[in-house]
């Protein structure tokens, strides 16, 4: 009871023109940019996140919420339109939902794909509005040989399950952790790893690199793809009839049962909706009563993939919320914006900020009621921004990219560290080292170390602090159970392809 | 698109991150050796952990693109592209181009060239698209947000 109460302060604090109208901007803004292929959701909230640094934060964070929602959505239009998935979580569906469309039925495909991500938004939402705070409250017992720990783990998880390789994951990981530690160190005052250089005493800045990795280097894949595109077959104008309530009744086992794989693996540190989708599609597959159907225009498989990558959204923002580990590589920006706000993620979030949070939630609730009507009224007009050719599209966002990275600081070296870290993700993304453990590496390496300097100081130096406290020594067997599995998987392989 | 050839450029890189990281420390932190290692309260613990992750995952990477070496076909992959290539400068050369003309005359030189990069030629939406674009940034940063972006010799 005592969260209903919470959160209708929250609404009330919501409750002004500017957080609903800038909400709803944020929303419409992400599902036209996750509707344009090649734009992707992690890119929207990077590039719009210095917006908000001049926001209040129940201004600014809600801008960013209604971005990460409708872009996940948005990714779906150009999925079933025209068989372009506008973001890698909408990959799944693309397999029926294209073909839906160009069977004559792409409203029932575009629909579908919309009510699925809103129920499966809501359940998520609940399950975070529920859970994160007992969360916290157990969170906040934690000492530091405990968060060492569980950060150990988070980086583990993340270097395994982003890209195919482990030691790739892990090499990743390291660089994040160095970069984490470029300026002066926070105890003795030492530099490190600044080469001289007094731009970098205050670290390398967050939002310009991941502008750069996300932002700029998606923009130099394009480019690069842009030689070789392959015209796609586009769905006719005519589009048929809508979802109608018998059809959602049919589907709505389907629509709950992902939204449960979404939201758990959304909880879990480094499973984003790019795997979740493929999950839910999957078991929807072997559950449903007509199979065979599958990947040649099911609408159980368009609401499976669907409902399981939009519950990742809110269940993603526990582990970040709760213990500062983004779950994936959105919420890592979002973690920054937090920051960037004066909201530290971790447990003494809820002490500090607890109404504000519960204005996060009900914007959250807030905006699925907007996507669920502005996407029934503008569903059919969507679908013509995936026409807007490239060549104007990418020289727009790369202007976007200066000023934003240029408004973080004041600073024209951030365009510096925005062009390098451009470079780095093409880089890395062309030779298959992951960029998502390098970002939530950077982001937690400082919290790692100095939970460690924290332990020793309170051990006078005794390493056995790391297994003495119960949960620490739990966390650490299943630190290592994980590592042992992932080497297992990198130098031995099964011959099964999985879904890329 | 990965290849062996990839992942053994990609450990030997990693490899002088990692010995870079060895061999600049000392510089930076006085009194740093090999057996600050095992000082967890030192400042330069962490990034000799951080250099560790690093060496140690690109000798793992080494050994398992030796041990692949007679299943795959060694094939280097084409690393840096043409058009991303050309983009690159572009960007490098935006840099300069934003002090000596000012933010906004700078992007609406880089918006007008830009599209050719993605072979697209038509005047008639980049022009309209340089001009306005680079005016509402102006707009939205300068006047609402207040901030104050360099400006150059034109404006």
């Amino acid at each position: 009871m005592e969260v209903l109460g919470n959160l209708a302060q929250g609404f009330e604090l919501i409750s002004t023109w500017q957080s609903l109208t800038v909400a709803l901007i944020g929303l419409v803004a992400g599902i036209v940019i996750g509707a344009l292929p090649g734009l992707t959701a992690t890119m929207a909230v990077a590039v719009l996140a210095p917006f908000t640094f001049f926001m209040e934060s129940v201004i600014g964070i809600p801008f960013l919420l209604g971005i990460y929602k409708g872009a996940i959505y948005g990714g779906s239009i150009p999925a079933i339109t025209i068989n372009t998935p506008g973001t890698a979580a909408a990959a799944a569906t693309a397999l029926d939902g294209s073909v839906l469309a160009r069977q004559g039925r792409g409203r029932l495909a575009l629909e579908t794909s919309l009510v699925a991500s809103v129920i499966a938004d809501l359940i998520a939402t609940f399950v975070l509005i529920f859970v994160a705070a007992p969360l916290a409250a157990v969170a906040i017992k934690f000492g530091s040989p405990d968060f060492t720990m569980l950060y150990l783990f988070a980086l583990t998880m993340i270097a395994g399950v982003s890209g195919n390789s482990f030691t790739k994951g892990a090499f990743s990981v390291g660089l994040g952790m160095l970069m984490a530690c470029v300026g002066l160190d926070p105890v003795s005052g030492y530099q490190r790893l600044t080469f001289g250089s007094v731009n970098l005493l205050g670290g390398i800045s967050l939002v310009p690199l991941l502008i750069g990795m996300f932002a700029l280097s998606e923009i130099l894949i394009q480019a690069e793809k842009y030689g070789r595109r392959i015209l796609t077959e586009t769905a006719g104008d005519d589009q048929g009839r809508g979802l109608d309530l018998k059809t959602l009744k049919g589907l709505l086992p389907t629509i709950i049962r992902s939204s449960g794989i979404g939201t758990f693996l959304g909880a879990l540190p480094g499973l984003g909706a790019e795997i979740s989708c493929w999950i839910s599609y999957g078991i929807a597959s072997k559950r449903s009563k007509k199979p065979e159907i599958f990947g040649m225009g099911s609408v159980e498989g368009v609401a499976a993939a669907e409902a399981g990558n939009n519950a990742v959204c809110p269940a993603a923002l526990i582990p970040m919320m709760v213990f500062g580990i983004p779950g994936d590589t959105i919420t890592a920006v979002l973690l920054g914006a937090f920051m960037a706000q004066g909201l530290l993620p971790g447990p003494l979030l809820f002490q500090q900020h607890g109404p504000i949070l519960y204005g996060f939630f009900a914007i959250l609730l807030v905006t699925n009621l907007m996507l669920l009507v502005f996407g029934l009224g503008a569903i059919r007009y969507l679908q013509h921004i995936t026409r807007i050719p490239p060549g104007l599209l990418y020289p727009g966002v790369t202007v976007l990219c200066f000023a934003g990275a240029f408004a973080v600081n004041n600073s024209t070296f951030d365009w510096f560290i925005m062009v390098a870290g451009g470079v780095a993700g093409y880089l890395m993304r062309k030779t298959g080292v992951p960029i998502p453990p390098l970002v939530i590496a950077m982001l937690l390496a400082p919290g790692l170390e100095n939970n460690i300097r924290q332990s020793l100081t309170l051990s006078d130096g005794n390493y056995a602090i790391f297994v003495e406290s119960p949960i620490a020594a739990v966390i650490l067997v299943l630190t290592l159970t994980v590592t042992a599995f992932f080497s297992w998987r990198s130098f031995f392989p099964t011959r099964n392809p999985q879904p890329q | 698109m990965n290849s062996l050839w990839n992942d053994r450029i990609i450990s030997i890189v990693a490899l002088c991150i990692s010995a870079a990281i060895f061999f600049t420390l000392p510089h930076d932190i006085p009194g740093t050796t090999l057996a600050t290692f095992t000082d967890m309260e030192s400042a330069a613990f962490f990034p000799m952990l951080a250099a560790t992750v690093i060496g140690v995952s690109a000798l793992l990477l080494a050994l398992g693109s030796l041990k692949e070496r007679s299943l795959q076909t060694e094939e280097l992959v084409d690393v840096l592209g043409k058009r991303p290539a050309l983009l690159v400068v572009g960007f490098s050369l935006f840099i300069p181009l934003i002090h000596w003309l000012g933010m906004i005359t700078a992007s609406m030189t880089m918006i007008a060239f830009l599209p050719l990069v993605f072979g697209y030629q038509n005047y008639r939406w980049i022009i309209p698209l340089a001009v306005l674009l680079p005016i509402a940034v102006y707009v939205l940063f300068e006047k609402v947000l207040k901030v104050l972006f360099p400006h150059g010799v034109v404006f």
